[in-house]
């Protein structure tokens, strides 16, 4: 996504979907994971006549609610996306004009789309030709149409170029920048943009600024540190520049070395210690795994407010802490939707008992390490309008208020400048004076989005609900695609064409992102020596706001205004191109499509493709394609769920979704025990479900038990007083190898199993 | 018997008692009732079959509210309840007035009748006719049954108790109390009444008692039948009623038949009344002396002889 | 056109209702029930089968003629002017009668009496408690929150994600409805499913 036009994000609202003509759904199942913004969804079906399509290898619930359901083999999304594409071009259903005004590389697309013919799309994805030309005709037809899409589709060792395709398939039809359009990625947890944004990642600094020299540089001015403490924290500065492990593989910073695991490039040494703040670590792939490197850790703290299951998965007896940690109702600040918008969240009771917040947890392990003054420092500090430079304005910061000024003083990528705490609460507080659909406010909060959905450029902007609309002015929250990846490739302009600027702009042209050098040349101004001399070097750096300032003034985006890509030159793939999943149950088609190159160094990991893929026949002794996915009623690990006992009471099992023809071939009875092998050695006993949801050739999972271990009732370890209502066998104890190329994701949606009697 | 006795005046108790019950279910099923006979019908061949969810067109065949309405609460409500409704409302009115011709009827019969007595010159020559067993297994039954009776009305005549805690607690004990009375209905049927040997003899003449084959008042046997047959409904529907517990996931799939459970325990209940005072007329009232007999275990030779030489000869049998 | 009679209702638009059990956690949550115990509960029909699966959300209808008030032999239900079915657990005797006589399987009974017996009757009262003194702790303990009288919605319908379970004048709540349906264009009713049932129009 951010590969292909600038962000990395949801474009639209949950609430402009209303606005939409047709609804195409590839792996997300908002029914069950957004019910509360799956309203939108059936809202727009009923006033706007709107068209569901749900693209998802099971029947879910909001495949119930759809109009056209395609049941399609898991990892197989690009031969789909592509058969639509194919029709789409040879039918002339696209959308030329901003094709050549606004995206750059859709030849290569179109000559890969040619190869995607019905039939063969039919024979890969298992959906049926003549429903994928109804699909496409109806979607096609039905403008503007939105794509909606959550971990079905980025959870697989090809995640990254699914994530692509899909806004090609967006771009080819003009359905961006449009109300009722747009990509909709559906964030699967409270907070979860935000904490994105704030760099819950390993590979960037908050707000996606690299790792490069400078972007350190920026944030040791920014947080009031020295450059050089901050390197003397490090290794040494190439480690500075590294990216981290990622959650979904921490374990291999444990395990390197050991016979059969993954090698590391961890600056010669292993991980030792983990600590963990709110994450289920019981909920990630190769459960296993994750057990032995519990194991194998010096020190484990786990910080919840219920008991972190790792706890109970370990055997290890000593040095194993677990911290209670106090709920979202115990603490306040803002929290970011899923639409980019922030939101104000006040506290409603102290903390309970011993329980201490996040950031308390964060200070008080900042002081016994010493060096809370400088975690705290950047909060204390302002931009002086006079030198543009951070300067200590108090003594004493005030939380989480100063946080967040701090981070709109900081972070510019993604436009927060005008996230102040004071416009914030201001927001929550008069929330009834907001649109549902459009989000725009009335009354005093007139000429305001709610919540202000970033990039919201400076403090009085509006916010942008709609990414790159050049339908709106940038004051009101219009833009076009970002200027990321330079002005020209192979001697085609990567500048947007001429006359597709936002409504208003000073230049009506394409135009580079803005810099110290070429500001008075794009936005067409002069500026005082004055201002010349505050100016930060680029948009990004701009801690005087005076970039921001004037490109309000002048209707333009500091950004710049450029084509989005089809084609990403620095991926392994330059155009998003099928590869069947490691582990596939069409040994056949691994021929022609097979895995990446193995990739040494991925996140720290050496991280095994088609040695894997070709290893064996996987699909000989493992023939059932296993789908993992969520219920309404459980969150993530589930471990504060299940210890609801209403919420228990709707699943109290773990239990496997299979079809009744499949569990017959097999002897397993409605409501009987039955066993799940895993290619990786592992296997889980659980219960059978009988369900027509899942076709005969795959079982589903749902990934939110934990205190079983293959077959072994773990629950005893427990403290007394913790165990939750309901436990079962985690089922990503089955999940197989296999990770995204490029961002390290799991491929928990596309593996293979083995089903047997218990 | 002698043998120029009509065919009816041999049989007349039968016939005359057969006719009423088929007056009484021509009546009921024919006139009184509002419920859906063929479904019932329908209904009841399938749970022969094994399906007791009362759904007997498939789902699948339905239209989108069609299954919806059986699918969320439960298969064809027109069918049963209304009747239940009914049959609840108007127990409350009816039943008293049945009562009261029971009530007359036996007045009538006991002053037309009047009472039996043997001469007895010798009390002290007795027979033991009821071992210990025996004797606690029948005066529990007219106790429980008693005690079923009234706490049964109590809930039928709750209007009466207004409710509150002891007719809750009359409700409830109704339901274990009548748990504890499907033993004993079960031994009363086996023994028979009058055969008091059961445990003691070889099983293979457990059909002829079960059957009654041997010389029989026909009222006797009447009674017999009829408290077996009517029993085995009573305590078959409650102990459904009791062990099928409402929860909110059986409903759709035990409704119907706990409607037809409760349905045959109402009319079980209802037919078996008249036997029950009918039994209770003959071991009291009808005939004096019986009721310590029945206590105590033993009764005058000579009220044997008088009143019921079979017994007494069917022992002389057995002695030999 | 409410102004003289109020006849409060729920319906679950089924078109809307996607199944995740929010009323019936938040009921159980808000009244805090026993786990056994369903006042309301959330049904889906021919699950995972394309086209075919819907769902909906059953609990009391608060029917205008109730079958349960017609046949409680100890008249604990009482019907509120604005149409709430209400009953007093101190004279329920826990007979079920009124089970027999619902047609959605309304009332609910905890097996908390000996042997596994029936306690006293529990059902849907939509949020507006029992004849104990509004408020009061024993209301509170027996029948749940009543929210009613503080003017608030019942916890099911504020809670539900879709808007699918409506719930208020029953003038108001087809009001909404019609519109949903006249802005559908399709997928109108001759009558509210159940009532066909319920009154024996069939």
């Amino acid at each position: 996504m951010a590969n292909t036009w600038g962000y990395g994000a949801m474009t639209n609202s949950l609430g402009d979907i209303q606005n939409t003509k047709a609804i195409i759904i590839f792996g997300a199942n908002p029914a069950v994971n957004h019910p509360v913004g799956f309203q939108h969804f059936l809202k727009a079906k009923e006033r706007n006549n709107a068209k569901i399509i749900v693209i998802d290898p099971r029947m879910t619930k909001t495949a119930a609610k759809a109009d056209l359901y395609a049941q399609i083999r898991p990892g197989t999304d690009i031969p789909f996306m592509y058969g639509m594409l194919h029709i789409i071009f040879k039918n002339g259903w696209h959308d030329q004009k901003f094709m050549d005004a606004r995206v750059y590389g859709m030849d290569e697309i179109k000559e890969e789309a040619k190869k995607w013919n019905p039939e063969k799309v039919a024979d890969v994805t298992g959906v049926p030709a003549d429903k994928l030309i109804q699909i496409t005709r109806l979607y096609a037809k039905s403008t503007p149409g939105t794509l909606v899409w959550a971990m079905g589709l980025t959870q697989h060792s090809i995640g990254s170029s699914n994530t692509r395709l899909a806004p090609i398939l967006q771009l080819a039809l003009g359905n961006l920048g449009v109300e009722g359009g747009g990509c909709n990625i559906l964030r699967g947890h409270d907070n979860v943009q935000g904490a994105t944004d704030m760099c819950c990642l390993s590979h960037t600094l908050p707000g996606y600024y690299g790792l490069s020299k400078g972007s350190w540089g920026y944030f040791a001015k920014s947080w009031g540190v020295d450059y050089e403490w901050l390197k003397g924290r490090f290794k040494s500065e190439e480690m500075m520049g590294e990216k981290g492990f990622t959650l979904a593989r921490w374990y291999a910073g444990v395990l390197a070395g050991k016979p059969g695991e993954d090698k590391i490039k961890n600056a010669g040494t292993n991980l030792k210690a983990l600590v963990v703040l709110g994450n289920g670590i019981t909920a990630i792939a190769q459960q296993a795994k994750v057990k032995e490197a519990l194991d194998n850790l010096e020190l484990i703290v786990l910080a919840d407010p219920f008991l972190n299951e790792g706890a109970i998965l370990t055997d290890k007896q000593n040095d194993v802490f677990v911290l209670p940690a106090a709920t979202q109702f115990e603490t306040s600040g803002s929290v970011t939707a899923t639409n980019r918008a922030a939101q104000w969240r006040n506290k409603v009771i102290d903390p309970l008992y011993e329980s201490k917040t996040d950031h308390d947890i964060i200070f008080e392990l900042a002081k016994r390490l010493g060096f809370y003054d400088e975690l705290t420092k950047g909060m204390l500090l302002k931009d002086d309008p006079k030198t543009a430079k951070p300067v200590k304005v108090k003594d004493e910061f005030q939380w989480p208020e100063d946080a967040t000024d701090e981070i709109a003083r900081t972070i510019k990528t993604i436009g927060l400048t005008g996230w102040t705490a004071e416009r914030l609460k201001k927001h929550s507080e008069n929330w009834h004076m907001f649109d549902e659909v459009s989000g725009r406010g009335h009354g005093p909060m007139k000429g305001e989005y709610y919540g202000l959905p970033w990039p919201c450029w400076t403090t009085e902007h509006s916010g942008s609900p709609i990414l790159y609309n050049i339908n709106r002015s940038v004051a009101e929250g219009g833009m076009g695609f970002r200027n990321r990846f330079g002005l020209e490739r192979e001697g085609v302009n990567l500048l947007a064409e001429k006359g597709s600027a936002p409504k208003g702009s000073a230049n009506k042209d394409g135009y580079p992102e803005i810099n110290a050098e070429n500001i008075e040349e794009v936005l067409g101004i002069t500026l005082t020596a004055k201002e010349k001399s505050l100016i930060g070097k680029n948009w990004k750096v701009d801690t005087s706001g005076i970039i921001a300032q004037k490109c309000m003034e002048q209707g333009m985006a500091p950004y710049g205004n450029a084509k989005a890509r089809a084609i990403v030159w620095t991926f392994p793939d330059r155009i998003p191109l099928h590869r069947e999943p490691l582990h596939s149950p069409r040994q056949d088609l691994t021929k022609d499509y097979p895995a990446y190159e193995d990739k040494p160094n991925h996140y720290r990991v050496d991280t095994q493709y088609i040695s894997k893929q070709t290893e064996k026949d996987w699909s000989k002794e493992f023939p059932i394609n296993l789908v993992t996915g969520r219920l309404v009623n459980m969150n993530g690990a589930g471990v504060e769920t299940r210890a609801s006992k209403y919420l228990a009471k709707l699943t109290p099992e773990m239990f496997c979704d299979i079809n009744p023809g499949l569990a017959a071939n097999h002897g397993i009875r409605d409501g009987a025990m039955m066993w799940v092998h895993s290619p990786e050695g592992t296997k889980i006993k659980v219960k059978a479900k009988y369900s027509h949801s899942v076709s005969e050739d795959r079982v589903f999972l749902p990934y939110h038990f934990a205190g079983y271990f293959q077959g072994e009732d773990r629950t005893g370890n427990f403290p007394q007083g913790t165990k939750p209502y309901a436990s079962g066998e985690s089922a990503n104890t089955v999940t197989n190898y296999g990770y995204d190329i490029v961002t390290q994701i799991p491929e928990t949606k596309g593996g293979l199993c083995r089903i047997e009697k218990a | 018997m002698e043998t120029n006795k009509s065919f009816f005046s041999q049989n007349k108790a039968y016939i005359l008692v057969s006719l009423g019950f088929m007056a009484l279910t021509y009546w009921y099923f024919w006139l009184a009732t509002i419920f859906d006979l063929n479904y019932v019908y329908q209904f009841i061949l399938s749970i022969f079959q094994g399906d007791i969810s009362g759904q007997l067109v498939p789902l699948e065949d339905m239209n989108r509210y069609q299954q919806m309405e059986a699918g969320v609460f439960g298969p064809r409500y027109d069918t049963i309840a209304p009747e239940i409704t009914r049959a609840f409302e108007e127990r409350q009115e009816l039943l008293p007035y049945v009562f009261a011709v029971e009530f007359v009827a036996f007045t009538i019969a006991f002053i037309f009748l009047g009472r039996k007595k043997a001469v007895i010159s010798k009390p002290d020559d007795t027979v033991l006719v009821y071992s210990l067993f025996q004797r606690v297994v029948l005066l529990l039954n007219i106790v429980i049954m008693i005690y079923l009776f009234i706490t049964g009305f109590s809930i039928t005549f709750g209007n009466i108790t207004g409710g509150g805690a002891i007719a809750y607690f009359m409700r409830w004990t109704h339901e274990i109390v009548g748990l504890g009375w499907i033993p004993i209905w079960l031994i009363l049927t086996v023994i028979a009444f009058k055969d008091h040997k059961f445990f003691k003899r070889p099983s293979g003449k457990l059909w002829n008692k079960i059957f009654l084959r041997g010389k029989y008042k026909p009222m006797y046997r009447i009674n017999y039948y009829a408290y077996v047959a009517f029993g085995f409904l009573l305590a078959l529907s409650g102990f459904l009623l009791w062990f099928i517990f409402p929860t909110a996931e059986n409903y759709v799939h035990v409704i119907q038949f706990r409607r037809l459970m409760l349905f045959m325990h109402f009319m079980a209940s209802a037919v078996i009344s008249f036997f029950i005072f009918e039994t209770i007329y003959s071991y009291v009232i009808a005939v004096k002396g019986y009721l310590p007999g029945l206590i105590t275990g033993r009764l005058p030779r000579e009220y044997l002889e008088e009143l019921r030489p079979d017994v007494l000869v069917e022992m002389e049998k057995e002695n030999n | 056109m409410s102004d003289y009679y109020a006849r409060m209702k729920f319906y679950c638009d089924e078109q809307r209702c996607i199944q995740c059990d929010g009323c019936s956690v938040a009921c159980a949550e808000a009244h805090e029930l026993p786990v056994g115990i369903s006042r309301r509960k959330v049904i889906t029909l021919n699950e995972g089968i394309e086209g075919k699966e819907f769902s909906t959300s059953v609990a009391c209808m608060h029917c205008t003629d109730a079958p349960c008030e017609q046949v409680c032999p100890v008249d604990c239900f009482y019907i509120r002017e604005d149409g709430i079915v209400l009953h007093d657990k101190d004279v329920c005797i826990g007979c079920g009668y009124c089970l027999f006589a619902c047609p959605f399987g309304a009332p609910q009974f905890p097996q908390d009496g000996a042997f596994g017996t029936k306690g006293a009757m529990d059902k849907c009262t939509m949020c507006a408690g029992g004849p104990e003194e509004t408020n009061s702790a024993k209301e509170r303990e027996l029948y749940g929150q009543n929210r009613i009288a503080e003017g608030k919605v019942p916890v099911c319908a504020a809670m539900c994600s879709t808007k699918a379970l409506l719930v208020g004048d029953s003038e108001d709540v087809s009001r909404v409805y019609r519109e949903r349906v006249a802005a559908r264009g399709h997928g109108v009713l001759s009558a509210p499913y159940g009532w066909d049932t319920a009154y024996g129009n069939k």
